[in-house]
Formats: structure tokens, C-alpha cells, sequence
């Protein structure tokens, strides 16, 4: 599902990744381990196609739902509204797409936020609107920036138990600095240093 | 509803749609120069703030000259709502840039991951731009229905020329305020209405850096219709927007042969040596019109942020008072000049006390200051919110008092952009007719309005060159204060030298 071959990226005089290579089967979750600066969100990008890398090649096949470490809700869409607009195509038409609206909103407890933007939630709330709205078109891959960043100790603990299910036959990259989080959600972890893993 | 008020109707509704197409092309010009790492935006921003910065009977003049050279119809409501909007576009295109640049260039990111790309323009970029497009489009809207200049060089009968011509011949502040008062109601209701949006919109102000560039947040998206296709717009109207104003300056003072030089130059330097009396006046209504306004403007902005700050609360520097305050600042600068000359003119009639100051200077400076007071009160307010949460939170922490907090924090911070605002108001002061038309004192006519005069009667080379000398006193100050930043930040330091020595 995901392959990367060599991966070079460079920002500016900055090398952000080097010489990376790596492969996600289906229903396969690996975490990328390692503090700031890392290369964990530039390898993330490079997966979703944000960016290009400077050299090497990037082969993912399959749609991509993603959640984005500063969260990324557009702020003018309503909960309900977040999770609809990424719902298109003839497979969500209609009653599909209202009962998938309703379904996220249910798994991610978020039924009685459905018609509030997201500058009145908290941050832990719009954590689990990302998510919703990462996994709301049923992708086939799904890259999670520091998923559960926001998070208290319980409602991390909480979300955690919600993902599981959610993660399983998908290829999963995870980029996260809590080794808690990459234990329980990854069944492989992959630690990064200045742009390479090691 | 009487002919001239239905054409001032017409007038603005067409300018506005005209600069408002006119504005979001330029924009999207700059949105797809995002590969010219700013550039291309940059070009565009200085030739956008060049053309609100042009004289506006220098350029309807132009176009005028224009107009009459290809046998256009210039003296129609169309064609003068097409050369106000070329004056005008750059508030659309500058407002569109500036919600653009603070977009969290993430959220369209995320948007490009989960949506096509029809989708995209449609349900995420329009609904995050709509708020700053309808305030942009409101504030070109009153401006054209109170602009004076441009509908009478295209001697179009609008309702301000007409109280204009009434209140000069008749001076009965009553009946003009009669007459002028459907376009105030409009006019204030549309910018009640635009300070609302603003207030309520939706921004997508996320994110607390914005963007060094537009092109930044928008990068890797598709723009419908091709990137070139907008780069190529936005050139044109740029350029439309600049060239005949610019080139009629240039041709009106430059003669076309030897011969013409002879004749030419006697004329050229009589005009000049004629109009310093005039240049003077300018400079004085300019420099002190700027300086009174930004004192005023600072001075109630910081009132309102000390009140706010012992009751212990926002609800004066950022609530229903703030807006209040601010629809009232901004109401003068967005009316035409001319009521505000026959209310002082009235006002000073009315009460006896003060008939004294009625043709006097200070008259003049004090409409001025009063005309422009919201754009150092807007530049405080503005750039006090860009100052990071953490600076104030900081100041607050140690106990620092509200003048040392101005004086550690805020005014270092504030500074530049209150100096472009002073700078801004020497340059609207320096250029302005209508303010001043009916209450400059008798040996006090600055140059604009002697040059509006010069204009009617066709007296092209005194016009170029009163022209180039007012754009000289424009960009004195702009270009002073370059050089006085230059040659601060190319002057050695003693601790830059120490510091060197220890290594």
C-alpha cells in the first residue's frame, strides 16, 4: 500500500529526510518514533503527496485520510459538516452519506457537538473531529500526525480503545513522540534521528 | 428618487462590480505566482497601493485624454465607473490577500487530501474568503457613491456634484444636508453592515503567523482556468490601472521635440514659481493633518485599551463600544469630503462663538484630521493584535504598569505600522479636493485644488508638472524615512564591535 524508496527531502540547508526506505502492507500500522525535527511530518507529507522528495520514489496506492497535527479543521464547516464534505463520489450519495455522518458521529462521541464549529470545542474535541473526519471515507491508508497530541491521560486512553478497530485493515503510519501511543496503536515502531531511521 | 441620486446608484453598484471582478482577478494573478517565491505578489502589491496612492484627477484625466484619443464614450456612467474601479480594485485585492495570507495553509492542505479540486474552490476557499470579499465590495461601494472627482471629470450627474453645485451657489446647510441624506443613510447602513461581517466572519484566522506570501497557503492547488490565464489578467489590469496616469504625467511633461522644449519650459517653471504659495499650503494641511490625526488616533485607541484594562475585562477595547467607536471614525473618511466641509461650514454658523474659525487654516486641518483619524486608530488597533499573546502575557505576569507596558511592548511593536499610517494620511491629505473645496481660507489653496481647476480648463503641461511636484512631496517622507532606516541599520554598533573583540 505505501512504499517509499530512498527518500531524500531537504528544506532549504536543513536535511529533513535522508535515505529513507519503507513499506506498509494492508492492515499493517507502523509508528514513526522520535522528537521534533525528526522528519516524522515531513515523511508524513511526502506519503500524502504535499510534498515532493528531492530524490528517491513514493508509491501509495489507495485513498488517504489523514489528520493533520495542527488539527486542520476548516473553521467556517460545522462537526456534522466537517465529516460531509469529505464524503463524495457515487458511493456516498444520499441516505449512505447521512447514515456515515451519523455513524462517525456516534463512534467518535461527538453527536451532541455535531452543529458547533470548531472554535467553540476544546482542543481534546477537535482532536476526535480530525479523526472522524480522517476515517469518515473508509481510506484505505490512513497517516496520523500526532493523533492523540491534545489528548489528556483518560481521554487519550479512551481514544485509543476507539481507534483500534478503526485502524484495523488499513496501512497505518503514525508519527508520534509518546512511545504509549506508538505501542498500543502500531504493531511496528520505527524510531527517526535528523531525518533517517535508525 | 430624483436623476442625479438613481446615477450616483448606478454609478456605485457598477464601480463595485467592475472592481470587485477586478480585484478577485489580480488575486488569483498573485495566488498563482506562488512558484516566484513572492515576487510576482509583491509586484502586484506595490502596484496596487501605487494605484490607490495615484492622485484621482491625475488619473481620471488620463483616462479621460484616453478615452477622447480612441473616440470612447468617456462622458458616461460606464466608462467612468471603468476608470474609478481601475482606482479601486486594489481595496479588494488587497483585503482578499490579506485574509489569504493568515489561511493556515494546512487547512488547504487538508482540503486538497479529501476533496476534488471543484470542490475545493466551492466549499472551503470561497465560504474562508467570503466575509473579506463582501467587506471589500461594501467599503468600494460607499466610496464610489460618495466620490466626487472622477463622476465630475466625466461630467457624469451624480447627487454629491449636485449638493456641490447647491450648497456653493445657495450656502444653505440645510437644504444640502436634505439633499445629501439618502446617500449618508446608504452609505452608513453598508458600512454597518460591512463592520459586522468583518466582525462576525470566518477567516480561517488559525493560524498566528500568516504566511509571508498569498501564493504560500495556495501552493499545489489547481486554479481553474490555468495559472497563466490570471498571471496574464492580473498584468493587464495592472498595468491599465497605472499606465495612462504614469504616461500621461510623463507626456504632459515632456515635450515632444526641441523646438516644443523652448517654448515649453518657460511655461513649466512659471507654473511651478506661480504655485509655490500653493505647494506650501499643501505642505502644511499634508504634515499637520498627519500629525494631529495620528495623535488622535493613537490617543483614543490607548484611552479605550486603559478603560478596558481597569474594569478587567475586554468588553470595551474588543466589544459592542470598539465597534462603535470604530463605525464613528470610519464614517468621515468613507463620506465624501464635501459633507463634512458644509457641516463645519453650518456648525460654525450655527454657534456664534465659533464663526471666527470659519476660513481660517485650522478649519482646514481639522477636517482633514477628522477626515483620517480611523487610519491611525485602525493601524494601533491592528497592529496591536499581531503583538504575541506571550509579550502581554509577560508584562502582565511581572506587574508592569499600562505606560510601561506601552512603552516596553506595544509602541516598539506599533511603531512602523503607525508610521505608514502617518504616512498614509500626508498622502490622502496632499492629494485631497473635496474636503477643502469649500473651506480653504482665502491665500491657503493647496495645489490639488488648483490643479483640479487646471484640469477643466486644459492646461496639460501646468497640470503634469503641479502633478510631478506633488508626487515628489508624496514620496518625501517615504523616502527620508528609508534613508534615515538604512543608514541606522548600517551603522556599527559599539557592542557589535566589543563583541567581536571577545572572540
Amino acid at each position: 500500500m505505501i512504499e517509499l524508496h530512498h527518500i531524500h527531502k531537504n528544506h532549504g540547508a536543513t536535511v529533513a529526510v535522508a535515505d529513507v526506505s519503507l513499506a506498509v502492507k494492508r492492515g499493517e500500522s507502523v509508528a514513526l518514533l522520535g522528537h521534533s525535527g525528526s522528519g516524522k511530518t515531513t515523511l508524513l507529507r511526502l506519503v500524502a503527496g504535499l510534498d515532493l522528495p528531492d530524490s528517491g520514489t513514493v508509491c501509495v496506492e489507495g485513498r488517504i485520510g489523514m489528520v493533520f497535527q495542527s488539527l486542520a479543521l476548516w473553521p467556517h464547516a460545522m462537526v456534522q459538516e466537517q465529516i460531509e464534505l469529505v464524503l463524495h463520489g457515487p458511493r456516498w450519495s444520499g441516505a449512505a452519506k447521512t447514515a456515515r455522518v451519523a455513524e462517525m458521529l456516534d463512534v467518535f462521541g461527538l453527536d451532541s457537538w455535531a452543529c458547533r464549529k470548531p472554535g467553540t470545542l476544546s482542543g481534546g474535541e477537535q482532536q476526535r473531529v480530525a479523526l472522524a473526519r480522517a476515517v469518515a471515507s473508509d481510506p484505505e491508508i490512513l497517516l496520523l500526525d500526532e493523533p492523540l497530541a491534545h489528548l489528556d491521560g483518560g481521554s487519550r486512553q479512551e481514544l485509543r480503545e476507539r481507534l483500534l478497530p478503526i485502524l484495523k485493515g488499513r496501512a497505518v503510519l503514525i508519527a508520534t513522540h509518546d512511545e504509549e501511543d506508538a505501542r498500543v496503536l502500531a504493531q511496528r515502531c520505527l524510531r527517526m534521528r535528523e531525518g533517517r531511521i535508525v | 428618487m430624483t436623476q442625479p441620486f438613481l446615477n450616483s446608484l448606478l454609478f456605485a453598484v457598477m464601480t463595485t462590480v467592475f472592481a470587485t471582478v477586478g480585484g478577485m482577478a489580480v488575486f488569483w494573478g498573485a495566488v498563482s505566482a506562488s512558484k516566484t517565491r513572492g515576487w510576482g505578489e509583491s509586484i502586484l502589491v506595490g502596484g496596487a497601493v501605487g494605484c490607490l496612492l495615484m492622485p484621482p484627477f491625475l488619473h481620471a484625466g488620463a483616462w479621460w485624454k484616453v478615452g477622447m484619443g480612441l473616440a470612447l464614450p468617456v462622458a458616461t456612467i460606464p466608462f467612468g465607473a471603468m476608470v474609478l474601479s481601475l482606482q479601486l480594485w486594489p481595496v479588494v485585492f488587497l483585503v482578499l490577500l490579506a485574509a489569504s495570507r493568515r489561511l493556515e495553509p494546512s487547512l488547504l492542505e487538508a482540503a486538497r487530501i479529501f476533496l476534488p479540486p471543484r470542490r475545493i474552490w466551492n466549499r472551503i476557499v470561497l465560504p474562508m474568503l467570503l466575509p473579506a470579499l463582501c467587506l471589500a465590495s461594501a467599503v468600494v461601494f460607499i466610496l464610489a457613491l460618495n466620490h466626487f472627482i472622477v463622476p465630475t471629470t466625466f461630467q457624469t450627474p451624480v447627487q454629491i456634484a449636485d449638493v456641490y453645485v447647491m450648497f456653493s451657489s445657495l450656502y444653505d446647510t440645510r437644504a444640502a444636508l436634505l439633499q445629501s441624506l439618502p446617500i449618508w443613510l446608504i452609505s452608513m447602513a453598508t458600512l454597518a453592515l460591512a463592520a459586522r461581517l468583518a466582525a462576525c466572519g470566518e477567516m480561517g484566522r488559525t493560524n498566528r503567523h500568516a504566511s509571508l506570501h498569498a501564493g504560500f497557503a495556495f501552493r499545489g492547488l489547481p486554479i481553474p482556468g490555468g495559472r497563466v490565464l490570471w498571471r496574464g489578467l492580473g498584468g493587464v489590469i495592472l498595468l491599465a490601472s497605472l499606465l495612462p496616469g504614469l504616461g500621461g504625467l510623463i507626456s504632459w511633461v515632456i515635450p515632444k521635440h526641441d523646438e516644443a522644449l523652448r517654448t515649453y519650459m518657460t511655461p513649466l517653471l512659471g507654473a511651478v514659481r506661480l504655485a509655490l504659495p500653493q505647494f506650501g499650503a499643501s505642505l502644511v494641511y499634508a504634515a499637520g493633518s498627519a500629525l494631529f490625526a495620528s495623535i488622535f488616533g493613537v490617543a483614543i485607541w490607548r484611552a479605550m485599551r486603559v478603560v478596558a484594562s481597569r474594569r478587567g475585562g475586554t468588553a470595551i477595547a474588543d466589544g459592542k463600544v470598539a465597534w462603535l467607536v470604530e463605525w464613528i471614525l470610519a464614517t468621515p473618511f468613507v463620506l465624501s469630503g464635501l459633507f463634512l466641509g458644509i457641516l463645519l461650514i453650518g456648525a460654525s454658523q450655527a454657534a456664534g462663538a465659533w464663526a471666527w474659525w470659519q476660513g481660517t487654516w485650522l478649519m482646514g486641518l481639522a477636517a482633514l484630521a477628522v477626515r483620517f483619524v480611523w487610519i491611525p486608530f485602525k493601524a494601533a488597533s491592528v497592529a496591536h493584535a499581531q503583538i504575541q499573546s506571550d509579550l502581554l502575557d509577560a508584562a502582565k505576569v511581572f506587574r508592569l504598569s499600562s505606560a510601561a507596558t506601552f512603552k516596553a511592548v506595544e509602541w516598539p511593536a506599533m511603531k512602523p505600522s503607525l508610521a505608514t499610517a502617518a504616512w498614509m494620511v500626508y498622502v490622502l491629505a496632499l492629494w485631497d479636493v473635496e474636503t477643502l473645496v469649500l473651506i480653504y481660507p482665502a491665500g491657503g489653496e493647496p495645489v490639488s485644488l488648483r490643479l483640479f481647476q487646471l484640469l477643466h480648463y486644459g492646461y496639460d503641461a501646468q497640470v503634469g508638472v503641479l502633478s510631478l511636484g506633488l508626487v515628489a512631496m508624496g514620496l518625501l517622507p517615504g523616502l527620508a524615512l528609508g534613508f534615515i532606516r538604512y543608514a541606522g541599520f548600517h551603522r556599527p554598533s559599539p557592542q557589535g564591535h566589543k563583541m567581536i573583540a571577545k572572540r
